[in-house]
Order: C-alpha cells, then sequence, then structure tokens
C-alpha cells in the first residue's frame, strides 16, 4: 500500500510550456505513469516568449502560443511535438516552429536514486529556435520535488534538406538563431499543497519563474508568472488509452 | 439463443454483426482493438453462453474464444448475413499541408457517410457521400460528392494467412485495384505481407468526374516484428510506392485497446521523410438507433503526418477499411 502510494506520488507530474514533463518553462525528469499520451497548450506573453526563444536576437515583442502533443513509447523512451506560433510575425514566419524530440528515462526513482531524463532534439526543424538538448534529474522527498539539469550548449542539425538523416552537424546553439533556451545549468522545486494544488520554482538559465498548479482528474491548468511580471497560462490534458 | 435483450445491451456495448450458427457465435467489435478486451466484454455482456465465440473482420473470422488463456484460428466459417440493419457511418477525410508561407495551414477536411453492404461472405460493398466542409489545400469544388467507394473481399486461406482485394475508388484521389495479402500466425510475433496496387488519379467535382490514365503501379513487402513488451510493434517495409519511389520505411506502433499511434522514418528515391500517425475510434460511437437503421462515427479514424525533405516519399493510400496489417496487428496479444 506504502509503495502504491509512494509510485503515486511521482507520477503526479506537471508540464513545461512545451508539454514534456516539467515545471514553468524547464522539463524535469518527472514521467507520466499510466498516461502515455498527452495534449497541451501554453500561451507565454511578450517579453517572455521572445527571452524565451531569441535573445540574442532584435526580435519584436512576441506573444507566443505553443501546442504540444507527447507519447510514450516504452516505459522508458517518449516523443514530444510543438508546434511554436509567435503570433506577432505570424505573418513572417509562417506556421511557425515546427519541434520535434525524445525523452529517455535513464533512470527510475525510486527510495535511493532520483529519476535521471535525456532530452534530445530530433535535427530536422528548419527554424531551430527552440532545439533543446538536456539532461534532468528529479527526486520526490515528501511533497517536494527537487530537479537540477544541464542543456547542451550544442545542438544537432541536418545541414541539408534533402535527406533529413544525412549531414547532420554539431554547431554551437547561439550560430544562426541565437537560441538561448536552456543553456547550462537550470533547476527548480515544486511543492505539492494538497492532492490537487501545488507551487513551482524555476531557474530556467534566463529568469526566474514561479507558477500555481491545479490538476483535476486527467486535466490540468497551470497559471505561471515569469519573473512576478507577467503571467502565463498552461492547460494539459493527459490520457491512459486504455 | 442470443435472447432480444441480450443482443440489444451487445449492440449498445458497440457489438456488431452478431451471428450465430451452429453453436458459434460469431461478432465484431473494431472499437475495442484489442480482441482479449472485446472478449471480456462480450462474456460480461452475455452470461453464460454456451458457444465458442470468434470475433470476425467484416465477415472473416480471425481469432476463436474458448475459454481465457484458450485461443483458435478459426479457418472456414458457413454463414450468411442475416443483419438486416442499414447502418451508416461517420467518417471525417482530413487531408493537410503545413508550412507553406503564403497560407501555412492548408486543410481539406469533409465528412464521409458511408456504409456497407455484405454481399457475400468476406465480400462487400463499402461506399457512399462526402459532404466537403473546408479547403483551403487544392480546387476541388465544394458540392456533395461521391466518397472513396469500392468493392472488397477479404478472406482467409489458411489460420494464418489472410487476402484482401479491393478495387474501385481509393483515398487520396486514386482509383484502380489494389490486393493485401499477410500472414499472420496466431500469437506469433513475426508477421510478413505484401501489398500491391494499379491506380490511376481521379477526381469528382460534385458528381462530375475526371479520371486520368493507370499511372502507378506499387509493390510493397514489409515484415513486422511484435515486441514482447508495451505493445509495441516494429514494421520494417520496403519497394515501389504509391509515387513509384523505390525505397524503405521503418514504422515503430504502440497499440492500446482503443486507440494506436506510432512515428515513421522513410527513405527512398524522393529523399527522406518521416512522421507520426494515429488511428482511433470516434467519439461517442453510436449516435442514432433503430431497428433498421443505425447511425454511428467510424471505429477506425487515421491521420497522418510527414514531413518530407521534399517530393511525398514512401506513401501508400489509404481504403475504406484498414488494411491487413492494421487489422491483423490487434490480434496478435
Amino acid at each position: 500500500m506504502l509503495l502504491f502510494l509512494v509510485t503515486f506520488q511521482y507520477s503526479k507530474a506537471q508540464v513545461s510550456v512545451y508539454g514534456k514533463p516539467g515545471l514553468v518553462s524547464i522539463p524535469t525528469a518527472e514521467w507520466f505513469e499510466n498516461k502515455p499520451f498527452g495534449v497541451s497548450y501554453a500561451f507565454v506573453p511578450d517579453a517572455y516568449a521572445s527571452n524565451l526563444f531569441r535573445t540574442n536576437l532584435e526580435a519584436p515583442k512576441n506573444r507566443a502560443r505553443i501546442v504540444g502533443f507527447r507519447a510514450q513509447f516504452t516505459s522508458f523512451f517518449e516523443v514530444g511535438f510543438n508546434l511554436t506560433q509567435l503570433l506577432e510575425i505570424k505573418d513572417r514566419i509562417g506556421i511557425g516552429d515546427r519541434h520535434m524530440d525524445a525523452r529517455f528515462r535513464l533512470l527510475k526513482e525510486n527510495n535511493k536514486q532520483p529519476s535521471l531524463v535525456l532530452g534530445v532534439t530530433v535535427p530536422f526543424s528548419q527554424a531551430p529556435v527552440v532545439n533543446h538538448d538536456y539532461i534532468v534529474a528529479t527526486k520526490t522527498l515528501g511533497n517536494l520535488k527537487l530537479s537540477l539539469g544541464y542543456g547542451s550548449p550544442y545542438q544537432m542539425q541536418t545541414g541539408d534538406n534533402s535527406n533529413l538523416f544525412r549531414s547532420i552537424k554539431f554547431e554551437a546553439k547561439d550560430s544562426p538563431q541565437g537560441n538561448d533556451y536552456l543553456v547550462g545549468f537550470f533547476g527548480g522545486a515544486s511543492y505539492q499543497l494538497s492532492d490537487n494544488l501545488g507551487i513551482t520554482a524555476e531557474y530556467n538559465t534566463n529568469t526566474i519563474n514561479t507558477g500555481v498548479f491545479y490538476k483535476y482528474d486527467f486535466f490540468i491548468i497551470q497559471l505561471n508568472s515569469f519573473e512576478f511580471k507577467t503571467l502565463s497560462l498552461t492547460l494539459s490534458s493527459h490520457y491512459s488509452l486504455e | 439463443m442470443v435472447s432480444f435483450g441480450q443482443y440489444e445491451e451487445l449492440l449498445q456495448e458497440g457489438f456488431d454483426q452478431i451471428i450465430e450458427d451452429d453453436k458459434i457465435v460469431y461478432f465484431e467489435h473494431q472499437a475495442l482493438r484489442n480482441p482479449l478486451a472485446s472478449f471480456k466484454r462480450f462474456n460480461e455482456a452475455s452470461e453464460d453462453l454456451p458457444y465458442l465465440q470468434v470475433i470476425s473482420y467484416h465477415h472473416m473470422p480471425i481469432m476463436g474464444f474458448i475459454n481465457e488463456g484458450t485461443y483458435f484460428s478459426p479457418e472456414k466459417l458457413r454463414l450468411k448475413n442475416d443483419q438486416k440493419q442499414f447502418q451508416i457511418r461517420l467518417q471525417p477525410n482530413i487531408r493537410t499541408r503545413f508550412g507553406y508561407y503564403t497560407d501555412p495551414y492548408e486543410v481539406k477536411l469533409g465528412l464521409i457517410l458511408d456504409t456497407r453492404i455484405y454481399l457475400a461472405s468476406g465480400f462487400s460493398f463499402i461506399g457512399g457521400l462526402e459532404i466537403p466542409i473546408q479547403n483551403n489545400l487544392d480546387n476541388q469544388s465544394g458540392a456533395i460528392r461521391p466518397a472513396p467507394s469500392m468493392l472488397n473481399f477479404m478472406r482467409k486461406l489458411s489460420p494464418s494467412d489472410y487476402i484482401a482485394f479491393s478495387a474501385g475508388l481509393f483515398f487520396v484521389d486514386r482509383y484502380g485495384f489494389d490486393f493485401e495479402y499477410r500472414h499472420q500466425a496466431l500469437f506469433s510475433n513475426f508477421s510478413y505481407g505484401l501489398e500491391t496496387s494499379y491506380t490511376g488519379f481521379y477526381r469528382f467535382e460534385g458528381f462530375r468526374y475526371t479520371t486520368r490514365n493507370f499511372s502507378s503501379f506499387s509493390l510493397i513487402t514489409d515484415i513486422e516484428y511484435q515486441m514482447p513488451f508495451e505493445n509495441l510493434s516494429l514494421r520494417l517495409s520496403a519497394g515501389r510506392w504509391l509515387f513509384e519511389d523505390f525505397g524503405f520505411r521503418l514504422d515503430l506502433t504502440r497499440r492500446f485497446d482503443r486507440t494506436e499511434y506510432g512515428l515513421y522514418a522513410a527513405s527512398t528515391e524522393f529523399g527522406s521523410s518521416a512522421g507520426f500517425q494515429f488511428a482511433c475510434q470516434l467519439f461517442p460511437g453510436v449516435i442514432a438507433k433503430h431497428k433498421k437503421v443505425l447511425l454511428r462515427t467510424t471505429e477506425e479514424f487515421r491521420y497522418k503526418y510527414s514531413y518530407d525533405s521534399q517530393l511525398p516519399a514512401a506513401r501508400r493510400f489509404q481504403k475504406s477499411i484498414p488494411r491487413l496489417a492494421d487489422i491483423l496487428r490487434n490480434f496478435n496479444k
């Protein structure tokens, strides 16, 4: 019974703006147990969307709308798909950035060890502004969950659009698009106030952000703030499909 | 006998084509993709039936149940269609193309209302009408037109060999002939098959149509391995694809009781391609029911998204009923 309760607690993840297990904008090493499929919708306001995606460019102010899907294939491998639309410059950038990544659970959390997840972006995107490759660990201590991770300053990118699988090269993330999402150490914590309600705080390598989450059945609402300056909303829903 | 009350209850549970013949009860439950879940549900809904139970698909018997843990692969059946109900099925037909700068979301959406008429064992006509809803993908007219409609013949040649032959109109504007063969032994982790088609382009503008000559001959063989965990299968297909490109394709699919999703990567003469697909039953199932008429949403709605480097690589077309591999994969628990 105790084991069941503990496992249940481990499985109570919430998501980042990209719809992956995470806090406000950072991923964590949590894993949706028995909920292999998820969809998400996030709204990131003006300055922070630009902050999140391309600080080095003189981008105009941008509200971002991020739609995400998540699908687990095994108990240690899942795939995420995102569409990030920058609403102010929709006309200029078309559909937005299509992003796909894979998450590998290298360690499963138990009493002794934290869970450990490796996230790798699939190197196909033509506009790799949200590429991120990282490793992150999460440990549950009662109602508290602590996460610490490191995001790579390099990315993999296909150099030849006529064949997605050939000519994949490594490049510094700040080179073509000025992407500094998750470059360096990031971390955060979430605290469960009750069965349904909790709070989060994170450092995403650029800003410190906080949030409140509420879970009801298969539905999670997250109200977040970027540096206590502006609000952001993330909605997600997760299914067992059985 | 399945009493009338039980019959009603079974229908309510989504069971379909319930036919009794010589101490065997045949039924279909295409909403539950997992046959073991179907048997379980069937036995819950109909208590103590002294019958062998067989799941069939379009009157092609696939898997038989004696008791939990004992299954068989029925080969032959004698039965005729005594289902007097006229079924209408709602199915969205969606095609998308994303990413062109001038119009990033190109969507063609229609609602298909079709029906299946069983002409003989394994032999059926599937067809109907399509109501266009939105189209900024191509210039096809918005008038009601015939839906992809075809004659279909499916047969089990042995306990583990299946064929399907179809002639008529298929999805993605193809008309012509399609033949499939698949070998799949019950509970075997390996299966293999062959798909071949000879098709041309057609288009309806309302009820006026244009066709072009037969222009594509495809031949694809594949082998699929069912991994012993997570209901995961890996399928390697190779051959000449719909647009006559030579190459191979690798699909990873995960199945659930009511849905499946998968990823693929392909490499052909046209370059490379990757994407995902999912298939599920559409909510709410049975919409309206009368003794003679049943209106329901489709049991299998499939959507595919492909990201191509250049031309569409490693494509096949869909037919009005799922392909053998997609049907039989579920019977491989």
